[in-house]
């Protein structure tokens, strides 16, 4: 069954918010979020929040277990994803206003959340008899919470794991051997690639504004796609110096940032392939790197 | 201005920043010597190339490449996060948290952890710009 529910607990203003799930990892670009079920020790976790201009301590909220952030900033409030539960915050006073629970399901996948006006939205993708169906659940905060479906899209079943662009309405099922993408509106498929091994990092992202999609590959490069009126095209491979573990695309989809174990690098779209450059330079037969490399306490040049 | 030339151009000024920023004659000395051969800075200020100093260069490349900036750390890093208007980036490494210049990594501000207990580190793990860039969240955790 398909089911998301919001149901009052206890206390004035207290709500409890449930919904089937089968992952969150999908919501979130930070790659060692611990999944929600099976886990056995709390981890303790603090948010901070700053002030950006003054650098000053807004607030701290202490949470009992691992957590990561979903939404920040709309009407002064923070959600944030604690296990199989999501928590929403007051931001100035750190008082929480809803709990949440994300109930397992092997059938039911998060793939984007996003702010729409006053309200968050989710996209969520369920599995039954052969059929997929991605349906879309709008959060309103304020004055009373209240959480209803506001679209629906019967879609050809994929496997894989499932996001979503509501700029574009396209969702896309990424495996380790292939990525699919498809129009939710008329279930045309925009992109079908198939690899003879695997490759994929699921899941895929789309940028902020739809106008492209991007996938890591298990050979740490970040393969971007161009959506056109024909479809996804193949329009650049990032290549990082660095073994990446996570990216994340700047909103105006020029940059991608990338990071990892050693490091973090800023990344452009470029129109060839990557190439490494050593060459010998002026000064006594010296080695120099073509672009700087940076220290996170030093930056220089390498002459 | 074409907006490809203008495009090149800003490649051109992120690629070689920190060199051009240390000294501007690093321009026609090193910048342009590595500039792709298909780049239209190249093709316009190419016979400005100071091959009098550089006695180089193998490699030149055909077209820019996909990466700018590299920051290496010896530490993990574990989040990274563009403000909405991406105007910053936020780092989480170590245990630190730092707001950088989203053009050049730039180290603009290092912010202040939470307390944690005797003989415990907080590392971060989760990062977030509010909506109107006013502030930052990171979720910790030991």
């Amino acid at each position: 069954m398909d089911t998301l529910w919001l149901v009052p607990t206890t206390g004035e203003g207290a709500h409890s918010i449930r919904f089937f799930t089968s992952s969150i990892s999908t919501l979130t670009s930070i790659p060692r979020v611990r999944q929600g079920w099976g886990r056995s020790i709390p981890t303790p976790s603090t948010v901070r929040i700053w002030n950006i201009k003054t650098g000053a301590t807004i607030n701290d909220i202490s949470i009992g277990d691992f957590c990561y952030i979903a939404f920040f900033g709309i009407q002064r409030t923070i959600t944030l994803v604690v296990g199989e539960h999501f928590h929403i915050y007051d931001e100035p006073t750190g008082a929480q206003l809803f709990k949440g629970e994300l109930l397992p399901s092997r059938n039911h996948q998060l793939g984007a959340h996003w702010v729409h006006g006053e309200s968050l939205r989710f996209a969520q993708s369920f599995r039954a008899n052969g059929r997929s169906v991605i349906n879309i659940y709008e959060l309103h905060l304020a004055p009373n919470p209240s959480l209803l479906m506001v679209e629906s899209f019967p879609v050809q079943q994929h496997d894989g794991k499932f996001s979503f662009s509501p700029v574009s309405s396209h969702a896309s099922f990424v495996t380790e051997t292939g990525i699919t993408i498809l129009d939710v509106q008329d279930s045309t498929s925009l992109l079908c690639t198939k690899a003879t091994r695997p490759l994929y990092t699921p899941p895929g992202r789309f940028s902020p504004d739809g106008s492209f999609f991007t996938c890591g590959t298990s050979e740490n490069e970040i393969c971007v796609w161009k959506n056109t009126s024909a479809g996804y095209v193949r329009w650049s491979n990032l290549r990082p110096q660095l073994p990446f573990a996570g990216f994340t695309v700047s909103s105006t989809t020029t940059s991608t940032l990338s990071w990892g174990l050693q490091g973090f690098e800023l990344l452009h779209p470029g129109d060839s392939a990557d190439k490494t450059r050593v060459a010998t330079p002026r000064q006594e037969g010296g080695v120099v790197s073509r672009r700087a490399v940076v220290d996170p306490s030093e930056t220089c040049f390498c002459l | 201005m074409p907006l490809g030339t203008a495009t090149d151009l800003l490649r051109f000024v992120t690629e070689f920043f920190e060199v051009i920023s240390r000294s501007a004659s690093h321009i026609y000395q090193v910048a342009l010597l590595f500039t792709p051969k298909s780049s239209t800075v190249r093709g316009l200020y190419g016979q400005y190339i100071d091959f009098f100093e550089s006695r180089v260069v193998t490699d030149i490349p055909d077209s820019w490449d996909s990466q700018t900036t590299s920051n290496r750390a010896t530490i993990e890093v574990n989040c990274a996060v563009w403000s909405s208007d991406d105007q910053l980036v936020a780092v989480g490494w170590g245990d630190r948290v730092e707001l950088r210049n989203p053009n050049t990594l730039e180290s603009l501000s290092i912010l202040k952890p939470p307390g944690s207990p005797p003989g415990t580190v907080l590392t971060p793990q989760s990062l977030a710009f509010s909506l109107d860039g006013h502030a930052l969240a990171c979720a910790y955790h030991r």
